[in-house]
């Protein structure tokens, strides 16, 4: 089973507070072999809170193996995470999954 | 800035660049004996430093290049990329001796003449010399390229970028701001290289709250905008966000060369590096807001400079840099505190109203000692002590150590002994010994040839030494003391001695000598005083052109000094310089013969006789002998010597002298005591009347003659040995007789 996220519009430090709970709430636990699909699709604007949000999902996501996938994920988003040398941190395979080193 | 101060401000960088290069060849001399020393190896470098970045400023291309590349030697040996041996230290005078020159060739190009070429190509091969110890390749740069590369080769430094690190507080967000929008801000002042986001201070996702903010980043970037400019980035965030601003390799060595040589007289550590850009106004009073938190004495409280060394506010090297400036301007904020400069025309007006002061009180002094007034007399004497402190006062103003000139002589016995393949080594003693400014100018040049040939001539080679049994290393010893009111000079050397059958044989050859005669071996040491006189086989730069020891005397003596040679053959020979401490005030005693008055300096005066009647010598003779406790002593009578028509009836009195080891009498009218006189110089036409060294202007306005109390001595002690000789035929012709008449 894999859990699923929609990214707000504007993901910001006005929407990182309500983006973090529903995430947090269906967050799967470790070991649980699950997968979480991140959906950018709506996504037009990020801030450094809502990247700092991505960079401790991922940090998280790792540590419990849970596989991370971006989806339609925007030019720009990378264009920020690489501004803020977050971009391999994110860094995705062909399939669109999170590689965890 | 006016023609006039651009003149002066070049004037002066002349003067502090060639102090500069004595400054390196000081350094490199003590770094022989010292090679590890650290402060010295940082003073070398300092000295480099200074006239490469002077040079500069005046747009002299060539020593900037020139310089450059000695700079760059000098710091790897700082570094302990190399090490300093006798041919890099060689090199390295070499370097000194060029700078100096290019100094010079800058100086004349500015009066019009044409800069010389050779200068040019010379700078060139030294610059190839320097390759190896500079880590450059080998190749001969003209200086104008040199020039360039002394600016543009530093850019080529490992860390050319500029590294910031940012630690956001937890409210930035919450206050409104986005670290993307700084960093792309930082972006528009040049070229962001990289950025590496910090996750480990980001909490896991449960614990996380998103609205705090837990970044932090390391972005190094390239730019030429300033570190205040950078800081600038940050003035909205500056309370809740921790910035390091770590300028690039290159711009930390221009912070410490901007250090090192801007003279920045900033009392506080603090300052200095504000001044220099190695920290902004802003890091400099959170630094000092975090050290002041601790109270000062406790123990727990940190220095500044430590703390931003620590926090990586600031370089390392730029602190070094500035508590090493710090330091120089606690010494020289003493050292101006200390000394006033003052310009030497202006002592020299001063000393000349106060020698006329001199008279003027002398001459009160006698005037009130006319009136019988007692009350006046304490005055005048009481006025008279006061005007001799000004006057040991005024003259110790122009006092300046012979140190200074001995030093000099390191470096030429080194040289010397190296050109001659032979080992000496110089030995200082009583560097400290104060003389007049003015003597110590005109006693360079004779000493100068004076350890050239003691170092020629009297010094044996490495070999010759090991065959006589004497250590393979010559000594030569300059010293300095204060001797019967004059300054004695000697050097002295453990060589080989006057060659005493080479002299005379050569003193024959000149006519200096009659043929068959057998001077006394001190009267054929001082031949090679004689002008034109050498014994050198072949004539080397250093000496044996045979000019030189007869224009030392001759410089000696116009300082009223003397001078003296002692040899002993095969254990060295010792040349003695006697010189009066100034040539401006003695302190005299004055005669009179007949109707003029003579100043004798006190420093020769041992004793007076009153009365003097054991006078020996026909009554025309200007001089003859008195028995003086048991011993004869020769005396001149003034009188007969000048042609002065005594008073006959008067019984005579004889005031004895010294000079040096020689004592005589001089056979007077009147003594008169004790009195201070200025020496004024004679006009030409006196000035080869032996036995006077000078006049002075009496109290009462009357003209008196200071006496030349060596040449006096002389001229008795030569009647003297006559006398002897004249014995000894005496008494032999007289036992020759007897064993006849026997």
């Amino acid at each position: 089973m894999s859990a699923r996220v929609d990214l707000p519009a504007e993901f910001n430090i006005y929407a990182v507070a309500d983006v973090w709970r529903s995430v947090n709430a269906g967050l799967p636990g470790a070991g649980s072999s699950d997968a979480l699909a991140i959906d950018c699709a709506q996504l037009r604007e990020i801030d450094a809170a809502g990247v700092q949000v991505l960079l401790s999902l991922a940090h998280t996501a790792r540590q419990r193996a849970i596989a991370l996938q971006f989806e339609s994920m925007p030019a720009f988003l990378s264009e920020r995470l690489q501004a803020l040398g977050a971009a391999d941190l994110f860094a995705t395979s062909h399939d669109g999954e999170t590689r965890h080193e | 800035m006016s023609e006039d101060i651009l003149d002066q401000a070049r004037a002066l960088f002349f003067a502090e660049a060639r102090e500069m290069c004595e400054q390196i060849e000081s350094s490199l001399l003590q770094l022989e004996e010292d090679p590890a020393d650290r402060e010295l190896l940082n003073a070398l470098f300092r000295a480099a430093h200074t006239i490469k970045g002077s040079a500069g400023l005046f747009g002299l291309d060539a020593v900037v290049g020139f310089t450059h590349h000695v700079e760059n030697s000098l710091d790897r040996l700082r570094e302990g990329l190399i090490s300093l041996d006798i041919s890099f230290t060689s090199l390295l005078f070499e370097c000194s001796d060029h700078i100096k020159l290019m100094l010079r060739d800058a100086e004349s190009a500015r009066d019009g003449a044409a800069p010389d070429p050779s200068v040019e190509q010379a700078s060139g091969g030294l610059v190839v010399r320097l390759a190896p110890f500079t880590g450059a390749s080998a190749v001969a740069q003209s200086p104008a390229v040199a020039a360039a590369a002394a600016g543009a080769g530093e850019a080529l430094t490992d860390n050319k970028n500029w590294h910031l690190s940012l630690r956001f507080g937890k409210d930035t967000f919450r206050d409104g701001f986005d670290p993307l929008a700084i960093i792309n801000y930082l972006a528009t002042l040049g070229e962001v290289m990289s950025v590496r986001v910090l996750t480990e201070p980001i909490p896991a996702f449960d614990a996380l709250d998103p609205e705090s903010c837990h970044l932090g980043f390391e972005i190094s970037l390239q730019t030429s905008a300033s570190k205040e400019q950078i800081e600038s980035a940050f003035d909205l965030v500056r309370e809740s966000c921790t910035v390091r601003i770590i300028p690039p390799d290159r711009r930390v060595a221009d912070i410490v060369a901007l250090i090192e040589s801007s003279g920045n007289g900033a009392a506080h550590l603090g300052d200095i590096l504000v001044d220099s850009g190695a920290i902004t106004r802003h890091e400099l009073e959170q630094a000092l807001a975090t050290q002041n938190a601790v109270p000062a004495g406790d123990t727990t409280r940190v220095l500044l400079g430590e703390m931003l060394v620590k926090e990586r506010i600031a370089p390392a090297t730029a602190v070094d840099a500035a508590l090493t400036q710090q330091t120089r301007n606690r010494d020289a904020k003493t050292e101006e505190a200390r000394f006033v400069r003052v310009r030497s025309d202006k002592l020299d007006e001063l000393i000349n109203l106060v020698g006329e002061l001199v008279i003027a009180s002398a001459g009160t002094t006698i005037q009130a000692q006319k009136t019988r007034d007692s009350a006046l007399v304490e005055s005048t004497l009481s006025m008279g002590r006061l005007i001799e402190e000004i006057r040991n006062g005024a003259l110790s103003l122009r006092m300046v150590p012979i140190g200074e000139t001995f030093a000099k002589f390191k470096r030429v016995v080194r040289d010397v002994a190296g050109e001659l393949a032979k080992e000496v080594s110089l030995e200082i003693i009583g560097a400290e010994t104060e003389l007049d400014k003015s003597v110590v100018e005109h006693i360079g040049d004779p000493l100068m040839h004076l350890v050239r040939n003691a170092l020629d001539h009297g010094m044996e080679t490495p070999d010759e030494r090991e065959a006589a049994g004497k250590p393979r290393c010559g000594r030569v010893v300059l010293s300095a003391c204060h001797d019967s009111g004059g300054i004695l000079i000697k050097i002295e050397d453990d060589g080989r001695g006057i060659r005493r059958d080479k002299v005379l044989a050569k003193a024959i050859e000149k006519g200096l000598v009659a043929p068959g005669a057998t001077p006394a071996d001190s009267e054929i040491d001082n031949l090679i005083f004689e002008a034109g006189f050498s014994t050198a086989d072949k004539v080397t730069n250093l000496s044996g052109r045979g000019v030189g020891m007869d224009v030392v005397r001759r410089n000696i003596e116009g300082l009223r000094g003397a001078v003296r040679i002692q040899s002993v053959t095969g254990g060295g020979t010792t040349v003695s310089i006697r010189l009066p401490l100034t040539l401006a005030i003695i302190d005299g005693f004055l005669v009179r013969v007949g109707d003029c008055s003579f100043v004798i300096p006190l420093s020769h005066v041992i004793e007076c006789i009153d009365g003097a009647t054991a006078l020996t010598g026909a009554a025309n003779e200007t001089t003859g002998m008195l028995a003086l406790r048991d011993a004869a002593l020769p005396v001149v009578h003034l009188n007969r010597m000048f042609g002065i028509k005594a008073e006959s009836s008067l019984r005579q009195s004889v005031v004895v002298v010294r000079n040096g080891t020689e004592k005589a009498g001089l056979v007077v009218d009147h003594l008169l005591g004790e009195f201070q006189t200025v020496i004024k110089p004679l006009g030409k036409m006196f000035r080869n009347v032996r036995g006077i060294a000078g006049s002075t202007i009496l109290g009462s306005g009357e003209v008196g003659l200071i006496l030349d109390i060596g040449s006096l001595t002389e001229i008795a002690r030569a009647q003297a040995d006559a006398h002897e000789h004249q014995r000894g035929s005496a008494s032999s012709s007289q036992r020759g007789a007897d064993h006849a008449n026997a």
